[in-house]
């Protein structure tokens, strides 16, 4: 693999775990804590012993106590399903230094969760079904799945989004990535939709430099949507760059504040970060990674 | 406007860039055109589509156009006519001014006689400039009473003498307020600036005065000596049904300057040409070193002295060999061309003529190959126009364009190129422009005219062998123009030269009849005999084209190589400067309010 997924960055990646703050029943036994009592390490509660119990589960002191033998429950640890919906419809190609930065923070949610023996799905825009990965043997198959992904006309990421929380059967954790230069409405749905469905969201939010602080012209640009291809002719002087931060600002605003309403982490990169060090440093800051 | 005058007019061209400016700026995308991710923050600021094309546009632009304007403006090199009391005359001193009417008043004297100026201008100072002298060194300031006197005082002389180019270059002098000329020459068109004072009125003169000598041969007979000449006389004189009697004296010339009468005779001239003939006995030619050959005409209207006399060599002349310098050289020697009569042709491939020594040879020709220098002897050049870079000649479609000929002159007679049957004319008097091409009086003949914006010289004559009177009509024009080069070229013992000059290798300075030396390669302007080292070399029978040659008025005032005084361009040396300076305070503003638009608020 390339940089930036050097022997270096896989080594600060060990250890590292996707954090999920509720536990989400898995298939099959993994590393995450779930709703099921079974077999397990971490005490869950006390029932009265029924036969055919285990009697190892007795808990005898309490019998001493009480007379009544009580077995003890554990809660079973499963793998966790992490979904990543990575936005690479066209508005991620400009500049493609965003979209860059999305795919490798996808690769590097799917790594880590992978390494945890956790199911990764990544949603895209050149196929319907999700591309389906579990096991550290897939990292490789998901490394080259993802970076040879290009930008894509037909992706309506937030439809795409409402979609799958729709036909989901089980809940786990989910990551949007997208520059969500879209109406709020749209990102409140999504979010609204997957928290319906208890999923437990992360919000991952990639814009360029120059997205963030335009470079102020001296004469009008026509602005071409490579999306929408709407166009517009803007000024960019200095009183219509402070008007447009401001205009950001708030956006965000709102994404972040809907992102707290729902239980979601909120994360912002700028495309010119450094995944090794800015990004991770900032998803352990935030609590998505421990 | 504005007493304004232009020192480098031609840069006015550059001022076609202000349109292409214009034309540009319109077709210019009006904005730059960059994709985006998103439209969906930009779209919230107020669109900016109306700013440009109210505001920005019209403004820079004048500022562009402003800038290169005044660029225009500093290259046309402007200064300031002064308005100077100053008016210079320019008095074509030229042989032809010494023509003299019924009443025995020479050209020059009758103009001078008729030599007023306005009011206007009678107080003025009045430099002086002399056809025979430089313009660079003028007379000194006189007043109008010591012009006259002056004038009065010149008398003609023998040179070439261009009076249409020196005063197309003294009009182009911005420092004079008047120039007036004072010349025989027609096409010497007035304008505000330009008062022309000539003959053209004086129509009993004029055209009379027009007799030439030509084709002197000598041959012996028994114990005589036979030498004889055609007079001919201008058209003007043939329509005019007057014959002219004009006496033709014989004169023996020896070594040490005697001359010795040996005959005189009148001659009447009927028709185009009379020939005439003396026969004089061997014996009294002893020591006799030329012949010359005068022609006085009755009441002294002979207008072209230096034509009217002849010079024969009695002595014979061993360079008498001509070169032809062909790539067809092999079907030229099988034409018989080697062995036409009067000639000894030599001719060459031009693989032979790399390295060949020349000194043999008395001239030659180059048809269909242009050397690539000129050749140190007198050279008649027939040249394609393709890959001709001697002479710049249009283009290779172009067929001979004679543009005009003077019928009445020496070369056109021998040439006669009236004889190419449609054909409109032809100038074989290479006018002035030509000199800085080639110097046509050291030897080459050259064909040039001129169309539209074009000047073309030596094209398109063809070299044929002479098969007599099915000969095509070029191959006779050719045949004339040797006979010219050669100036009657079937006396084996003589040789004229014509004005095919400086031909000899001789290294030693000459010395001409009135004892003017001439250094090698110098050109001979007088005729008669020259001698080095007291043994006489060759004659010299100067025939001048140029005497006859008259600037189309087309000349004047478009010579660009004529230079205004540099008193006139120090007066004004700033404002192309200040100019300049505009200009580029105006390109400064132009970068500061787009720098300024690039900050300010919308």
């Amino acid at each position: 693999m390339e940089a930036p997924f050097t022997a270096d960055f896989f080594r600060r990646l060990q250890g590292l775990k996707i954090r999920s703050r509720r536990a989400f029943l898995g298939s099959r036994q993994g590393g995450h804590l779930s709703p099921k009592k079974g077999q397990g390490l971490e005490f869950a509660d006390y029932r009265l012993y029924a036969p055919g119990d285990d009697f190892r589960h007795i808990d005898w002191g309490v019998y001493g106590r009480t007379d009544k033998l009580y077995v003890r429950q554990f809660q079973e640890e499963q793998e966790l399903e992490i979904s990543v919906f990575l936005d690479n419809s066209l508005s991620m190609s400009e500049p493609a230094s965003k979209l860059g930065l999305a795919k490798e923070v996808a690769i590097t949610l799917a790594i880590i969760g992978l390494t945890n023996g956790d199911t990764v799905r990544i949603f895209h825009g050149e196929q319907v079904e999700p591309l389906r990965f579990s096991g550290p043997q897939a990292i490789r198959r998901v490394w080259k799945k993802v970076m040879a992904l290009k930008a894509s006309e037909s992706f309506e990421f937030s439809e795409e989004v409402l979609l799958a929380a729709a036909k989901s059967q089980r809940p786990g954790k989910v990551f949007l990535i997208s520059d969500f230069l879209f109406p709020e409405d749209s990102c409140l749905k999504s979010l609204e939709s997957l928290a319906a469905r208890s999923f437990e969201i992360g919000l991952v939010q990639v814009l360029a430099p120059e997205e963030i602080a335009p470079p102020i012209e001296d004469s009008p640009s026509e602005l071409n949507d490579l999306e929408t291809e709407d166009k517009t002719v803007v000024s960019m002087n200095a009183k219509h760059r402070s008007l447009y931060e401001n205009l950001l600002h708030a956006h965000l605003e709102v994404i972040e504040n809907h992102c707290k309403n729902k239980g979601a982490s909120y994360l912002l990169f700028q495309s010119d970060a450094k995944l090794g060090t800015e990004v991770l440093d900032k998803l352990l800051e935030k609590g998505v990674l421990n | 406007v504005f007493g304004l005058s232009f020192l480098n007019l031609p840069f006015l061209a550059l001022a076609i860039a202000l349109p292409v400016l214009v034309l540009a700026y319109f077709r210019k995308p009006r904005y730059k055109k960059r994709p985006v991710g998103s439209l969906f923050i930009l779209k919230q600021l107020p669109e900016s589509a109306e700013l440009p094309k109210k505001l920005h546009f019209p403004l820079r632009l004048f500022l562009e156009l402003l800038a290169l304007a005044l660029l225009v403006f500093a290259g046309l090199r402007p200064f300031f006519a002064e308005s100077s009391n100053l008016v210079a005359v320019f008095l074509d001193d030229s042989m032809s001014m010494s023509a003299r009417n019924s009443s025995g008043n020479s050209r020059l004297s009758e103009l001078s006689k008729n030599f007023s100026v306005d009011d206007q201008i009678a107080s003025a100072k009045f430099h002086l400039y002399q056809g025979s002298g430089s313009l660079e060194t003028p007379s000194e300031e006189l007043s109008l009473s010591e012009l006259k006197e002056r004038i009065r005082e010149v008398a003609p002389t023998n040179f070439a003498d261009k009076a249409g180019l020196k005063a197309s270059k003294l009009l182009a002098n911005k420092s004079y307020q008047k120039v007036i000329i004072i010349s025989d020459q027609e096409s010497l068109s007035e304008n505000e600036r330009l008062q022309v004072i000539s003959s053209s009125a004086d129509s009993g003169m004029e055209e009379l005065a027009n007799l030439y000598l030509l084709s002197p041969k000598k041959s012996k007979k028994e114990n005589k000596l036979k030498i004889s000449a055609k007079i001919h006389l201008s058209q003007t004189a043939r329509l005019a049904s007057e014959s002219v009697s004009p006496t033709v004296r014989l004169l023996a010339y020896k070594a040490g300057g005697q001359t010795i009468e040996l005959s005189q005779k009148k001659v009447e001239v009927r028709g185009l040409s009379e020939d005439i003939k003396f026969i004089v006995a061997s014996n009294t030619l002893e020591d006799v070193d030329a012949f010359q050959i005068k022609l006085e005409a009755p009441l002294g209207v002979n207008s072209i002295q230096a034509d009217d006399s002849l010079w024969l060599l009695a002595k014979s002349d061993t360079l008498d060999k001509q070169l032809i310098v062909s790539p067809d050289f092999a079907s030229l020697k099988r034409s018989g061309l080697e062995n036409l009569k009067g000639f000894n042709f030599t001719l060459l491939s031009p693989e032979e003529y790399a390295g060949q020594d020349l000194s043999p040879y008395s001239w030659a020709i180059f048809h269909k190959f242009t050397p690539s220098s000129f050749p140190a002897i007198s050279s008649f050049f027939i040249l394609p126009p393709e890959g001709n870079s001697l002479f710049p000649v249009r283009t290779s479609e172009d067929s001979i364009s004679f543009a005009a000929y003077k019928a009445s002159h020496p070369l056109n007679r021998y040439l006669k190129p009236w004889l190419l049957d449609g054909s409109p004319a032809a100038i074989l008097n290479p006018p002035a422009w030509t000199e800085k091409t080639i110097e046509a009086e050291a030897g080459p003949v050259v064909l040039t005219g001129e169309s539209g914006v074009y000047r073309f010289v030596a094209s398109g004559l063809e070299l044929l062998p002479f098969e007599g009177e099915s000969s095509p009509l070029s191959s006779v024009l050719f045949l004339n123009s040797l006979a010219w080069i050669r100036a009657e070229a079937s006396i084996n013992e003589y040789r004229s030269t014509g004005s095919i000059l400086s031909k000899d290798e001789a290294p030693e300075t000459l010395v001409g009849l009135r004892g003017e030396s001439l250094k090698p390669g110098e050109l001979i302007r007088s005729p008669g005999p020259y001698s080095s080292n007291g043994k006489l070399n060759f004659i010299a029978n100067s025939i001048f084209p140029s005497e006859s040659d008259t600037a189309p008025k087309k000349y004047l005032g478009l010579d660009t190589s004529a230079e205004a005084p540099e008193a006139t361009k120090d007066r004004n040396a700033d404002l192309w400067r200040v100019a300049l300076l505009l200009a580029l305070a105006v390109l400064c503003a132009d970068f500061l309010i787009r720098i300024f638009r690039s900050h300010e608020p919308a």
